[in-house]
């Protein structure tokens, strides 16, 4: 099915993809120019813990997995150019066994009395990709079997037509990720704008879907507070708050091992060049300016949403 | 951006030699021609020799970190003539080289388009006569690539390196004459060029937003107020930065460059001035 929507493309037969995808000394901007697909097989991880650079809603079986590694869009501040060694994607094509840790994580999940909270779109961006490889679909499809199973599925996408035709569930969040288009358009090589992405939530909203946004990470521009401001207002002139589950907050922070390598990479952005500070193993601002930004935006929100509705990475 | 190429044989490597106008330069080990950034290095046969040479011609060259190598030379093909649609005298990159004896793989990574036509590669330990390709891959099948590659990967990026073959023989001739070898070469020598060319001009890196006046005067200052080694990266940083972030020139630092300081407070003392000139609220 994917070699059909790539007649012309050369295929090479690889034994595993870690012999290219994890190779040293790769190029990962000039690969994101010239993106290689890679279809593999996991042989195991189908399940990771949530990390603590993530918001959970206090849902305790927190967990994400892989179907997929990297993503189409190619941000100035993502962290999977200091993550991953390569750009080329790598499609997982054993959802099966996925879906069998899935149902094994359900049913040894610490708290029986929460579902187990998965998120599926992570270091990638699926709905983006749905056209290619309906993940989206395969997943929304399984999680209609499983009602101890809370997905979310994270996205920068305007593409929601690719899975419109799907039975909306109450236990799939579709997780739309906003930013202001003066960030978008400077900071978010490939991925739509601000007003597109909205179009696609609003009919989101329309079909019956659970919507999260996040405002995430928030970066401490110049005229950030302008910036920030005038974005939450228009989303929620175009978006009525009452439609949306939850929101989350965060501001720019990375692991540091990953933003020290992608500094290296990257030194053409200014996101990477600001005043960071070190808290532990995270790069992020300093404290008082992500206090401000948080407590800003957290203020901006209450207009709009109960405070258990705010997730915040603190 | 240095270019290196390794081939084989000298009858692979005269036309090359020739189109590059390369000379031998006799101060080396082994057989090595160069002109400028062009470097050619006469490998002999066999993978072991092709890595061996490889590593040496990597080793020996200035920049070896930024150059481009290629392994040139004939190869066989699998198929029998006639059988497919691959000729004698056909040229091909390599997009993948698996080594008969290990069973492992190699790929360079190509983001560049080229005149040539992609195929995989097998390196043999010895010449195969046309009964032995029932075990092999289809495709093209030298003595050389695999080695090659190893010893390249260990200095360079994978999209630096790159393996061009012509098709000499469907693996069912015992002795291939020199002058033919020649002139398979010489016939594929437009598409190497091309080849070569377009990895030349490929470039790593965005330029960077550090011109070289900028470079000049963090050294400059970074001398005068005897800035130690993390320092002056924090220089070079905040200096990047103050840039990205303003999108224009430097503000004016001159009477940093005309300060001198004679203790370590006085260089903490002009360092600190010096980032808060070139920090952006």
């Amino acid at each position: 099915m994917v070699r059909d929507r790539f007649p012309k493309a050369i295929i090479v037969d690889v034994d595993d993809y870690k012999t290219i995808f994890a190779r040293p000394r790769q190029h990962f901007q000039n690969q994101k120019a010239s993106m290689k697909l890679i279809l593999a097989v996991k042989k195991d991880n189908f399940l990771y813990k949530g990390s603590n650079n993530s918001q959970n809603f206090n849902l305790e079986n927190f967990y994400y997995n892989t179907p997929m590694l990297n993503c189409v869009y190619n941000c100035d501040y993502c962290y999977l150019q200091g993550m991953y060694p390569s750009a080329n994607i790598v499609a997982f094509v054993n959802l099966e066994d996925y879906f069998s840790a899935t149902q094994k994580g359900i049913k040894n999940r610490t708290i029986p009395s929460q579902p187990l909270y998965l998120c599926i779109s992570y270091d990638t961006d699926l709905l983006a990709f749905e056209s290619i490889i309906p993940y989206c679909q395969e997943w929304i499809n399984f999680v209609q079997q499983q009602p101890e199973l809370l997905v979310e599925i994270r996205t920068k996408s305007a593409a929601y037509h690719a899975i419109r035709t799907l039975q909306s569930s109450e236990r799939v969040i579709l997780a739309w990720t906003i930013s202001p288009d003066q960030i978008s358009r400077h900071y978010e090589l490939g991925a739509p704008p601000f007003q597109q992405r909205l179009d696609a939530i609003k009919l989101a909203i329309e079909d019956g879907w659970p919507i999260r946004l996040c405002f995430d990470p928030v970066l401490a521009v110049p005229s950030w507070r302008s910036i920030y401001g005038k974005m939450f207002e228009e989303t929620f002139k175009q978006i009525d708050p009452a439609t949306v589950r939850d929101v989350t907050i965060g501001v720019f922070r990375m692991t540091k091992s990953y933003f020290q390598r992608l500094k290296k990479q990257r030194q053409d952005t200014p996101i990477l060049f600001d005043n960071y500070i070190q808290e532990g193993s995270t790069m992020t601002y300093p404290v008082e300016i992500r206090s401000k930004i948080t407590e800003f935006i957290r203020q901006c929100l209450k207009n709009y949403f109960r405070e258990e509705q705010i997730g915040i990475w603190k | 951006m240095p270019v290196l190429m390794t081939i084989a044989l000298h009858a692979e490597a005269q036309p090359v030699i020739a189109r590059f106008k390369l000379k031998q330069d006799s101060s080396f080990a082994l057989p090595i021609f160069r002109r400028n950034d062009f470097w050619l290095a006469i490998t002999g046969v066999g993978r072991i020799k092709s890595a061996i040479a490889t590593s040496y011609l990597i080793a020996n060259v200035q920049n070896w970190n930024k150059a481009v190598i290629f392994n040139i030379g004939i190869a066989g093909h699998t198929k029998k003539s006639g059988e497919g649609t691959v000729k004698i005298g056909d040229s091909f990159l390599i997009h993948k080289i698996m080594e008969q004896t290990t069973g492992k793989s190699f790929l360079p990574d190509i983001f560049i388009k080229t005149p040539l036509a992609e195929n995989s590669l097998t390196t043999v330990d010895h010449p195969l006569k046309n009964r032995d390709t029932e075990i092999l891959a289809t495709g093209l099948v030298d003595m050389e690539a695999a080695g090659f590659f190893q010893a390249a990967s260990s200095f360079l990026p994978p999209h630096r390196i790159c393996c061009i073959k012509v098709v000499s023989d469907h693996l069912d001739i015992q002795r291939i004459e020199k002058n033919f070898v020649n002139t398979l070469i010489k016939q594929a020598l437009e598409d190497i060029d091309l080849t070569i060319a377009a990895y030349q001009n490929f470039s790593d890196k965005k330029p960077d937003v550090l011109t070289n006046f900028d470079l000049q005067i963090i050294e400059e200052i970074s001398c005068q107020l005897r800035l130690t080694a993390n320092r002056k990266k924090l220089l070079v940083d905040q200096v990047r930065t103050y840039k990205l972030k303003t999108g224009g020139d430097l503000p004016v630092l001159s009477s940093f460059v005309e300060t001198t300081v004679s203790t370590k407070r006085e260089s903490e003392f002009y360092f600190e001035k010096l980032l808060r000139k070139l920090s952006i609220k």
